[in-house]
Order: structure tokens, then C-alpha cells, then sequence
């Protein structure tokens, strides 16, 4: 039985990812800042016949990371596959970000990587593990946006480490993938702030805006079938969504043309767009909901 | 007259900067953690007619980059250009830096010039200076690496967020480059480390890169020369060097074809090379190795390994 680390498990593409791999017979470890989110996957999990254990885990904290390589060590040796999920995306232009907001960005998106990469990757080259590791970048490492550069400068990171990471574990038979997913129907924004704004006005934002990525046509359960088809065939960067890849290419072959697009984008055409499609919005949401309850 | 902020203007590409800016007739901050490289420069850019005066700043420290851009604005007033030039190089493979290194690459490499940029072009938006912002990145934001992971990563994050800038800042008329050089003759190996191993060995083995490095590569002039074009044609990115060339666009055309490239590049490899660097340029390296080692513990000269690219 494999052993899978999931970070960021509780929600979203990692609770989509943990429930694949535990379905295809994994044992999958769910580590997430949220434990109460993590033991619902895991109970979930377990109801339908896999294996599945919750661990709180801090994934910007170093020495949470260190604990939790020694307890996943002493219960189940080197793991198998390590998908370093957990992320946060915070809003806000360059310049109305504070630094302690840029350092918190930097924290949970950038450093987990590493720091996840080099507890698990030594474990593995001393088991002799042919492992894998996955890191979820983001097709904003090729958006410099207004909207979220602090997010795009992560990811973008990110993106060079696990190249850099694999470049560096291929002697080592153990492959290393970054995907970029694309707009998932997920709770990160909801779960995000934006700067610049009083409280008030966040809740507002951060409740529309989460409304809004609920209208996203791809559904966590997409990425989480890419990242397992990429470890199996070792696949090195993995555009998710026909937007992620079409942005991938487009970056590459002209970022002056990406950065001129992207110069349209602002917050405030983000505001009257949202407006606009606020009725949509309830409307879907309710015809969501209204199928749910035919469904049950 | 033009007012131009160099950090890391101590030594390399930040002194030879600072002094073109100087003789093109702009008022020039330098600043740099190491008093003595900086103070060095301001006499030199003084006795050539030109001028510049000195203030200390540790690019890690984001206090104390609130305190500079204070300092400069009401000193000097909002400046016209400001390059972001100070960092560091960690040798070392990713499992081999601590995470210590990875922070302290982190915070220079890439969060300062981002840190940097953020509070003077807020400075440069509300005065309506039509301004430039310079970030020195290098031809490492596009190569996977294995020697030195940690440099390449917070490289790639810094040239990813000058492009995000220049993005915003192009409605205020402020222009926003990032350079990228290749291989330049400068002291970023001396004053590097090595991760991963007891810090005489480090200090040893950076001085064994940095006899060679002195002599290989690129003038510093050639970027200083690349910053004033960027300044004064607006450009976004500029490669210097056949090498940057290279890789800025190899990165682009296959990402794939180029990890296979750099995947010869290993880290034992690396260590033979600076060896051997090390017994061709360094022949008086063993007493000064020696020195460096010894004075490697005191934190003044583990503190200015910093400030100088």
C-alpha cells in the first residue's frame, strides 16, 4: 500500500485528490491547518472503504513540517507521494499589499514548497523510495496581474523550485511535477482577503468574489485526476484548464503581449463585472442548490 | 538633476552602476550593508567630479528599508530611478540549504527588490514622478538548477514580480525593468556560502569560486550600461550576455530542453569545478581561505556577505 501526503486536504482540489488516490486502494495522510475540515475527508473516506488519516499540520511553520516528517516517518516509513496542496490567495494590488501581507503569501505558498520538498525528498533518497512529488503552482505564474501579484510571484516560485527540485532528484528516481491548474471551482477565495479594504467591505468582496469562482466550469476533481495521471507518467509542468494552457504558451511566446492584456484588468472592471453578473450568480447557485435538494 | 538609489552599490554591478549614473551627472544614494565598500564608492564617484553620498541599508530588513526610503525622500526628495541591485548567492543543493538559507535567500533575492520597488514607487505615484524602477534579477529566473536552487527560485520570483509591476505601474507612466545578466566578474561568489556544510568549509569553498569568478565573465560595466538603456528606452526585460540571451530564450521555446541541459550540472560536479577553480585562480587562496575562515564566526563578516552582488 503506497503512502500519500496530501496538504491542504480539507478543502478543494486536495480533498478531491486525497479521495481519488484513496480510491485507487492509497493509504493518504490529510494535512491541513483546518483538523476539523481534514478528519471530514478522512471519515468520509474511511465510510467508503479506504484508508485515511488526518494531521493538523501548519505547512508555513518549518518545524511543524519537521514533526510531522518524524511522526510520518515512525508510523509509516518514507511516503510515496507527497502533493504539497495547501495555498492561500490574498488580493491586492503591488502597492496595497503591506509586507507583512507579501511575507504571509510568500510563508504559506513559497516555503511550504521547500520545506515539504526537503523533508519528504530525504526520506525518500534514504528509503530508496522511487517516489513522486507534486507541487500545485498556478497558471498565475504566467498572469502578472494587478489583481494578485503577491499570488503570481509565489507561484511563479514555485514553479522554479520544482523545476529545480527535479532537475536535482532525477538521478535519484524520484520525479517532480508542478501543475497549474487554472479558475478551479474552489474555496480560495473565499478563504482569501483582499487588501486595501475596510472589514465591512472585505466580507462583501471576499463573499462575491467566492460566489463568482463558484461559477467555474472545472471542478476540483479535474485537477486532482491530472495530478494522479502526472505521477504516474512523471509529467514536469501540467497546465490544467484549456486557459492555463493557453496562457502557458502565450507567455512563452510573447509576456509583452501577456503584459499588455493583462493591463485592462483591474479592480475596478473586477467590481462592475461582479455586479453584473451578480443576478447569474444567485440564480445558479440557486438552481444548484435546488438540485441538491432533488438529488437528495 | 536626476536623483538615482543603488543598493548593493558597494562593489560589482551596484558600484559600477551607481558610478555611470554619476557621470551621466545624476545625484546617486548608495547604499550597501558594508559601510566600507559603500563609503568606497561615494570617493570614488567624488574624485571622478561626480555626486553621491552613502547610507546604509540591510535589504533584509524591511524596518530598515521604511527607514531608507524615509530618509531619501526627505533628504534628497522622490527619486527618479531606483535599482535594486543588492543580493546573494548560496551555493548547494535544495536538500542541502537549510531552511535558514532558503529564508535568507527568500528575503534578499526576491523580497527585497519587491520590498524596494513597493515603497518608492508608492513614493513616485503620490509626488507624480514619472520614475523607473530597475530589479537586477539574472539569467538564473530562467534555469532550473541543482547547484543553487535556492537562488534561481527567488530569482524567478523577483523577475516574475517586476513584470507584474511594470504592469501596474505603466497607467502611472513609471517604468519598470528587470535585468538579467549572465556570468559577470563580480564578488557575489566571495561573498556567497555553501550550504550544507560546517561554515570554515564554506567560507573555503566560496573563496575557491570567488578567486575565479573575479576573473570570469562580463565587466559589471556591461549591466550598468544595460540599466541606463532600460532606463532610458523602457525596457521590460534584458538578458546581458550571450549566455542570458540563451537561456531567456531556450527557457521559453522548451523548458524540457533545458532542464536536460542543466540536469549535468550537479552539485558534486560543481564542488570538483570550484576545486578546481580554486588551484588555478587561487594561488595564495589557502592563507586568505584560512582568514576568511577565521573571521567567517564574527557576525560582522557573516552580515556582509549581504549587502554586495
Amino acid at each position: 500500500m503506497r503512502t500519500v501526503i496530501i496538504t491542504g486536504a480539507g478543502a478543494g482540489i486536495g480533498r478531491e485528490t486525497a479521495k481519488l488516490f484513496a480510491s485507487h486502494g492509497d493509504r493518504v495522510i490529510l494535512a491541513d491547518i483546518d483538523t476539523a475540515a481534514a478528519e471530514d475527508v478522512a471519515i468520509e473516506i474511511v465510510a467508503s472503504g479506504g484508508t485515511a488519516i488526518a494531521r493538523t499540520l501548519d505547512v508555513s511553520k518549518e518545524e511543524q513540517w519537521e514533526q510531522f516528517g518524524a511522526w510520518v516517518r515512525t508510523e509509516f516509513g518514507a511516503p510515496d507521494v507527497l502533493i504539497n496542496n495547501a495555498g492561500i490567495m490574498d488580493l491586492g494590488g503591488f502597492l496595497e499589499m503591506s509586507a507583512a501581507q507579501w511575507q504571509r503569501t510568500i510563508d504559506v505558498d513559497l516555503m511550504s514548497v521547500v520545506y515539504g520538498s526537503r523533508t519528504f525528498a530525504q526520506q525518500m533518497i534514504d528509503a530508496g523510495v522511487h517516489g513522486h512529488i507534486v507541487n500545485i503552482s498556478s497558471a498565475a505564474a504566467f498572469l502578472p496581474t494587478k489583481l494578485e501579484p503577491a499570488y503570481g510571484v509565489a507561484k511563479a516560485a514555485v514553479l522554479m523550485a520544482t523545476q529545480s527540485l527535479r532537475v536535482e532528484l532525477a538521478r535519484h528516481e524520484i520525479g517532480v511535477t508542478a501543475i497549474a491548474p487554472g479558475v478551479i471551482r474552489t474555496e480560495l477565495l473565499a478563504h482569501g482577503n483582499r487588501a486595501g479594504l475596510a472589514d465591512e467591505e472585505l466580507a462583501v468582496w471576499t463573499a462575491k468574489a467566492g460566489a463568482a469562482q463558484e461559477l467555474a466550469y472545472a471542478g476540483p476533481d479535474k485537477v486532482a485526476r491530472v495530478i494522479h495521471r502526472a505521477v504516474r507518467h512523471n509529467w514536469a509542468i501540467v497546465p490544467v484548464n484549456p486557459e492555463a494552457w493557453a496562457i502557458y504558451y502565450l507567455f512563452r511566446l510573447s509576456p509583452g503581449l501577456v503584459r499588455w492584456g493583462l493591463g485592462i484588468a483591474s479592480f475596478e472592471r473586477a467590481e462592475a463585472i461582479l455586479r453584473r453578473f451578480t443576478p447569474l450568480i444567485n440564480r445558479v447557485a440557486s438552481s444548484r442548490s435546488a438540485q441538491e435538494e432533488h438529488s437528495r | 538633476m536626476r536623483l538615482v538609489v543603488v543598493t548593493g552599490a558597494g562593489s560589482g554591478i551596484g558600484r559600477a552602476t551607481a558610478q555611470r549614473f554619476a557621470k551621466q551627472g545624476s545625484t546617486v544614494v548608495v547604499s550597501d550593508i558594508n559601510v566600507e565598500t559603500g563609503t568606497q564608492t561615494v570617493e570614488l564617484i567624488s574624485t571622478s567630479g561626480g555626486t553621491a553620498v552613502f547610507r546604509r541599508l540591510d535589504v533584509a530588513d524591511v524596518a530598515d528599508w521604511e527607514a531608507f526610503a524615509a530618509w531619501v525622500c526627505d533628504e534628497l526628495g522622490v527619486p527618479d530611478v531606483v535599482v535594486n541591485n543588492a543580493g546573494i548567492l548560496i551555493g548547494g543543493g535544495f536538500l542541502e540549504q537549510t531552511g535558514a538559507d532558503w529564508r535568507r535567500m527568500i528575503a534578499i533575492n526576491l523580497m527585497s527588490p519587491l520590498v524596494g520597488s513597493r515603497l518608492f514607487a508608492q513614493r513616485m505615484v503620490d509626488a507624480g514622478t514619472r520614475g523607473h524602477i530597475v530589479n537586477i534579477c539574472s539569467v538564473g529566473a530562467f534555469l532550473p538548477t541543482g547547484i543553487s536552487p535556492s537562488y534561481v527560485t527567488a530569482k524567478a520570483g523577483a523577475w516574475f514580480g517586476t513584470q507584474a509591476l511594470r504592469v501596474e505601474l505603466a497607467p502611472h507612466h513609471i517604468g519598470v525593468s528587470a535585468i538579467c545578466p549572465g556570468l559577470i566578474r563580480t564578488n557575489l561568489a566571495t561573498n556567497g556560502s555553501r550550504g550544507g556544510v560546517a561554515d570554515a568549509e564554506s567560507a573555503s569553498w566560496a573563496a575557491k569560486l570567488g578567486s575565479g569568478h573575479r576573473f570570469v565573465g562580463r565587466s559589471p560595466n556591461r549591466v550598468a550600461f544595460a540599466v541606463t538603456q532600460a532606463v532610458r528606452f523602457d525596457l521590460a526585460t534584458v538578458p546581458v550576455g550571450l549566455e542570458a540571451w540563451l537561456g531567456w530564450y531556450l527557457s521559453r521555446l522548451s523548458p524540457g530542453a533545458l532542464r536536460s541541459m542543466t540536469r549535468l550540472l550537479r552539485m558534486d560536479l560543481a564542488d570538483h569545478g570550484v576545486e578546481l577553480v580554486g588551484r588555478i585562480f587561487g594561488r595564495n587562496l589557502d592563507a586568505s581561505a584560512d582568514t576568511t575562515a577565521l573571521s567567517a564566526g564574527t557576525p560582522t563578516t557573516g552580515a556582509q556577505a549581504r549587502g554586495s552582488k
